[in-house]
């Protein structure tokens, strides 16, 4: 329990990409609206979705993978 | 008789002409002058500045304000934030607008008065509240703090509404008819069927996120997390005399923007007449 | 099997404060393959029941069993009920062969092959092969109707609900529709309940016909039963067409007495109408009434005031003590407005019922008397 704070602070925190972090936060994002995309254009067949929202959902994977391996360097570069 | 009409006829038709001519070369012009510009060097910007074709066009600013400020982050801030909102817009916006549509509650007639009257604060009225709720919770310098704000959009609420009002309430009982529970009904009828809403909405939430400034300058202190648009707006102040990067950084600012506008132009349109005119 | 039953069936819906009683303690039993037909004005109920029927509407009072089970309270898919909507209510996403098999999908556990056979056969039965890869809005009204009705057959529901089904089509189509959709009733055997607005398409849709008013039922029966014996003044006035003419007569000394015509009882009917003097509606309908000679008992003169020739009928209207009689005579008699004519309204045809409460008193037999061919 003692643990608690600490894992609410993390996930206060896990927007923030100060100095030479990875951006955890804006991994998570992409990844959120990449998940959500893919399911509408490849398991959601009713959506019909044409070749941009397919791609798209690629493109927003790609995103997430930059976003958690950005690659750190020295601050203000 | 008749050439007397014609004339009046080409006069009112030149004159339209005047007008939108007018009208779309004082978008046009400054931002192609922008353009023209940044293709000069630094130093030959001012001591040129009625020469509008540069004599030797040159990509200098670029290179330099890539290098010497972080705009890969910056852009990387920005699309972070642009795609966060967007989604989690067109995602709640989309329920929202569901269920102020079709759905059966009590207060409903009460909720979408409150949607439609957060429409009319203006948002300057609320920054200094908010830069202290969100440094209550501990968020100044998150990607949720700037977020957060743009989420919660109301504009999309009540469009997604008017669209779905749209949709005859005969299809969601034939769904319902079907085996289809509400949750289901919406991501196999109504979402498939809001395709051209979502795009228009999608397009308008993101030109409109890309291009935001006052709320990540007050809630964001810290250079790393900038989005493009206040990295830039800061380069005046600490490189005053570095006119040409600036401007080279608002045209790669604007390409986005641009992009998106030819890309969706069609759909956009369609989202304006679908929203009553309200852009 | 598909015997449905509808036990006191109470339909109130909340409107702000004020409550709207839409169906009011109705008792309904619809047996296994027959086809019912609710017939009313807007706004009397019958659509509210076949909602109620399907699931859409929670019901307020009563019960709703199907082969002897209660349904009342179960969710729509789990009644094995399908339903043709007014405007087809066809997925515009979707082509026709995703909008018949969408319920198969959602519903039941078939393969995804069985679901495709399925939807073929049906498809084959319907005649709408060629439609299956288009999308309703490149369909015609009449073949988003086939794919609508394929809709529903493919899921071999117990009951089919069909809500106005024809109103969106073209009078001609409506015509042949009808007869397609009697045929399909009478092959798949299905018990149907079919709402219209419409007498015509209830009296020839319809095994039998419910009449519904102000939510309460007022008759039903046999589209025949229907016609000649009305149970009270609403069903004599809505089956029919051109309507009943109806005169609000006094009973009096055993004759009816109206402002323009006395017409006397004979001794059979005032023994069977053991009801005090006093004010009574007499009925009858325009095809009954016929042309007599001045000096016939009860006959009455009138003029004619305006003649609508139909081809095989024409359609006269006369001034009757200040109400409008519509008479039904044979299209090759020729009659001018303005003429007078000689009618007489024989004594076993007419209707009559309570001035007050509007129930028959007195209807015309259902068995078809044999003078019926001789009509002026």
């Amino acid at each position: 329990m003692a643990h608690l704070p600490l894992l609410l602070s993390v996930a206060l925190k896990l927007g923030y990409a100060g100095e030479n972090q990875p951006i955890v936060g804006g991994a998570l994002v992409f990844l959120a609206a990449a998940a959500g995309v893919l399911y509408l254009s490849f398991v959601r067949e009713e959506m019909d979705a044409g070749p941009a929202l397919k791609v798209g959902g690629f493109l927003l994977l790609a995103l997430a993978v930059l976003a958690y391996f950005w690659p750190m360097r020295p601050w203000p570069h | 008789m008749k050439l007397e009409r014609s004339r009046g006829d080409y006069l009112r038709k030149g004159l339209a002409h005047g007008i939108l001519l007018t009208a779309s070369a004082l978008a046009i012009i400054p931002f192609a002058w922008a353009l023209l510009a940044s293709l000069k060097p630094e130093n030959k910007i001012f001591t040129t500045i009625f020469r509008i074709i540069p004599e030797d066009p040159t990509f200098a600013n670029y290179v330099n304000v890539w290098l010497q400020n972080p705009l890969d982050r910056w852009i990387l801030n920005s699309l972070v934030i642009t795609v966060g909102v967007v989604y989690f817009t067109l995602l709640l916006d989309t329920l929202a607008g569901y269920a102020l549509a079709k759905g059966k509650f009590r207060g409903k007639s009460l909720v979408y008065t409150l949607v439609i009257g957060t429409l009319v604060i203006p948002p300057q009225v609320v920054l200094v509240p908010l830069y202290i709720e969100m440094n209550m919770l501990n968020w100044s310098n998150t990607y949720w703090a700037v977020m957060v704000l743009y989420i919660a959009n109301p504009f999309g609420t009540f469009m997604m509404r008017q669209f779905f009002l749209t949709i005859p309430d005969s299809l969601i009982e034939a769904a319902r008819m079907d085996g289809c529970s509400t949750l289901q009904t919406y991501t196999r009828i109504m979402l498939p069927l809001a395709k051209p809403a979502l795009s228009s909405l999608g397009v308008f939430t993101f030109i409109f996120t890309w291009g935001a400034f006052l709320w990540p300058l007050i809630i964001l202190d810290d250079g790393a997390m900038y989005p493009l648009q206040v990295g830039i707006g800061l380069l005046t102040g600490r490189y005053s005399s570095q006119w040409g990067q600036l401007l080279a950084a608002a045209i790669l600012a604007a390409l986005p923007v641009l992009a998106a506008y030819l890309l969706a132009q069609r759909t956009f349109m369609e989202g304006i007449a679908l929203s009553g005119g309200k852009g | 099997m598909g015997k449905l039953e509808i036990r006191h069936l109470r339909k109130v819906f909340e409107d702000d404060s004020r409550p709207i009683v839409a169906v009011d303690d109705l008792d309904i039993d619809v047996d296994d393959g027959e086809f019912l037909v609710l017939v009313g004005p807007s706004g009397c109920g019958k659509s509210t029941t076949l909602r109620c029927v399907a699931g859409l509407e929670t019901v307020s009072e009563g019960e709703i069993l199907l082969d002897d089970e209660p349904i009342t309270n179960q969710p729509p898919t789990e009644r094995d009920i399908a339903m043709v909507f007014q405007n087809y209510a066809l997925y515009p996403h979707m082509t026709a062969r995703d909008n018949m098999a969408f319920g198969l999908k959602m519903s039941t556990d078939l393969s995804k092959e069985e679901i495709a056979e399925r939807v073929e056969r049906t498809a084959r039965m319907m005649d709408i092969q060629d439609l299956l890869d288009k999308k309703p809005g490149d369909l015609s009204g009449g073949q988003q109707q086939r794919v609508a009705l394929g809709r529903a057959i493919v899921r071999e529901p117990e009951v089919f609900l069909m809500d106005e089904p024809l109103s969106n089509l073209d009078a001609k189509l409506r015509t042949t529709m009808r007869t397609e959709l009697q045929n399909l009733q009478q092959e798949l055997d299905i018990t149907t309940i079919y709402v219209t607005h419409d007498q015509t398409e209830a009296m020839t849709m319809g095994d039998r016909i419910a009449i519904l008013n102000d939510g309460e039922l007022q008759q039903l029966g046999t589209p025949l039963e229907c016609y000649y014996e009305p149970a009270n003044r609403f069903v004599a006035g809505f089956i029919g067409s051109p309507s009943m003419n109806f005169f609000d007569v006094e009973h009096a000394d055993g004759a009816l007495v109206h402002e323009a015509f006395r017409y006397d009882l004979s001794a059979e009917i005032r023994d069977e109408l053991s009801v005090a003097d006093g004010p009574l509606t007499m009925g009858i309908r325009p095809e009954d009434v016929e042309l007599a000679s001045p000096d016939d008992a009860n006959s009455v003169t009138v003029q004619v005031t305006v003649t609508e020739p139909m081809g095989d009928v024409t359609y006269a209207y006369v001034e009757l003590g200040g109400e409008t009689c519509t008479l039904c005579l044979s299209g090759e008699r020729i009659i001018q407005p303005g003429a007078t004519v000689d009618i007489a309204m024989p004594e076993n045809r007419i209707h009559l019922f309570d001035a007050e409460t509007g129930d028959a008193l007195k209807t015309r037999s259902a068995t078809r008397t044999e003078d019926h061919g001789v009509r002026a």
